[in-house]
């Protein structure tokens, strides 16, 4: 997909991940859904992790969960991230099933266990990435 | 495995021979070179030649390492007749004791070197760098891109589960500096109180630099063989008693694919301890002492909860209460752990095993040594084994 180096922090689809790149970057989130047994799932891939079927469809989700887990880097290990320290990666249980991982937006003090947050899309070297904001 | 069939290697296969060379920060050495140097140590060790040794095993990341191959050709020894390389991390060294001791006992092979070796601070970083996989592109982009993040996250999860505190982190980083000012190998040997411990800033919340293993360069390695041909080695026997891997459902993808893992606050020895037990036909009251693979802090409650080497949600106490000194009910990480002998990626968490069950723990070594507990995992997949003296 481009000719920066393999370690260069920036997206690698592959043939499997495509499709969730190109609708995050119209706007959509979708997290995969299993037809079979109902389980969804991330990150895209060719069969359900949990029943094995290729029949899943890239659900819908209103984005809105409670975090899971995070944590707060204070020191950056590539220099991409030099200028952003302290931020934070939350772990987020979508209220309509599955669980993301995204940068967080928002103080760094109000991070709790099951904080009520949405997703939000945020843009880096011209791709677009998700995160999730503080909801109230 | 099937429920209650007891594999046939155990109880009938042991360790005999450790090596190792010095632990550093800069090696001035091939990885080859201290590969052949630490195997060479061990066969010495135990009083073997180059050429009674048919099979080695091996593991290593991102071709930080040598093939067995290699250090075959450097040892000039004779013919393998099992020759295994995994690219594995800190899940292998118990799984690579198990190969070696399953083609012992099977006949394919008869003394078995099983090693790591790497510069793993002077050369490639694994600890520190950025690797590619299945799922790296879900997190390199935002800057979720390295070990310490990952385990970070299930460290929080953890503490929130089961209470854990910042306090209890504490104590356990500075129990092992104790056992580590014992240890002439250890990179780390300085004392650190909990008070100095919580003084220290953050690298990656919930860890400080206290809780991160030390990059290094370095190789260790062990001779597995029969228990019948491990009595006419010069080193006593660590019998392998129980032993057992797992990939639990919801592993996902690749080593850092936290999202299809259900429960954060357990790693894999919540999924592995019936399989454990049932294979060494023992409870976690029949262990005298553990080596717990350490890559961070954190581990080590996570997995004496897995385990069940204390109670669910009990680590804190257990630890703070100073039963895994050396003085306590189950002294833990005798050498001072991955956090400060070092990190040859665990493989010395198994010859600190042994090294205590031979009674050769110098200065360190724990006053009941007839059963140990060693794990390798820190994640989803991983090993352990339970090793024990000749009777």
């Amino acid at each position: 997909m481009s000719q920066a180096s393999a370690s260069a922090p920036i997206v690698h689809p592959n043939l499997d991940t495509q499709w969730w790149w190109e609708a995050l970057a119209r706007g959509e989130l979708l997290v995969p859904t299993c037809r079979s047994c109902d389980n969804r799932f991330f990150p895209p891939q060719a069969f359900c992790p949990n029943c094995g079927s290729q029949d899943w469809h890239g659900g819908a989700t209103s984005g809105t969960g409670k975090v899971y887990s995070w944590i707060v880097t204070h020191r950056a290990f590539s220099p991409e991230f030099g200028d952003d320290v302290p931020y934070a990666i939350v772990a987020v249980d979508l209220d309509d099933r599955g669980r993301l991982i995204g940068r967080y937006f928002g103080d760094l003090n109000s991070l709790r266990d099951a904080l009520p947050v949405r997703a939000t899309l945020f843009s880096r070297n011209d791709e677009t990435l998700l995160g999730f904001e503080e909801i109230g | 495995m099937t429920a209650g069939r007891r594999p046939s290697f155990l109880g009938r296969t042991a360790i005999t021979g450790v090596g190792y060379t010095p632990l550093s920060r800069d090696s001035g050495m091939s990885v080859h070179a201290l590969a052949v140097n630490a195997c060479r140590a061990a066969l010495d060790d135990c009083g073997l030649l180059p050429t009674d040794i048919d099979g080695i095993v091996t593991y290593s990341l991102l071709n930080d390492s040598v093939y067995g191959q290699a250090v075959a050709a450097g040892l000039g020894s004779s013919d393998l007749s099992y020759s295994v390389d995994l690219s594995l991390g800190g899940q292998a060294p118990c799984a690579a004791v198990t190969m070696a001791a399953m083609a012992v006992d099977s006949g394919v092979a008869r003394n078995v070197l099983v090693f790591r070796a790497l510069n793993g601070r002077s050369g490639k970083r694994i600890g520190t760098t950025a690797y590619e996989s299945l799922t790296s592109q879900f997190r390199y982009p935002i800057g979720f891109d390295v070990y310490s993040q990952y385990i970070a996250m299930w460290a929080r999860r953890f503490m929130i589960e089961t209470g854990f505190t910042f306090s209890d982190l504490g104590h356990v980083v500075s129990v092992q500096r104790d056992y580590a000012a014992l240890n002439d190998r250890a990179m780390q040997r300085k004392p650190l109180s909990v008070d100095d411990y919580l003084d220290s800033p953050f690298i990656v919340d919930p860890f400080r630099k206290a809780d991160c293993t030390i990059e290094a360069d370095g190789a260790c390695a062990v001779v597995v063989t029969s228990l019948d041909e491990a009595r006419s080695h010069r080193q006593r026997p660590a019998v392998i008693q129980g032993s057992a891997w797992t990939t639990p459902k919801g592993s996902g993808l690749d080593h850092a694919d936290l999202f299809s893992w259900p429960d954060w606050s357990k790693n894999c020895h919540h999924y592995l301890r019936e399989r454990l037990w049932q294979s060494a036909r023992a409870t976690p009251r029949d262990v005298d002492f553990a080596e717990i693979y350490d890559c961070f802090s954190i581990v080590v409650p996570m997995t004496l909860e897995g385990l069940g080497m204390c109670p669910t949600g009990g680590a804190g106490e257990f630890i703070t209460g100073g039963q895994t000194r050396l003085t306590g009910s189950l002294p833990v990480n005798t050498h001072g752990g991955l956090l400060c002998e070092g990190y040859l990626h665990g493989m010395n968490t198994v010859t600190e095993a042994v090294l205590q069950i031979q009674g050769r723990g110098g200065a360190r070594q724990v006053s009941k040594n007839d059963c140990c507990l060693v794990t390798s995992a820190a994640m989803m997949d991983g090993s352990a084994l339970i090793l024990t003296k000749d009777e």
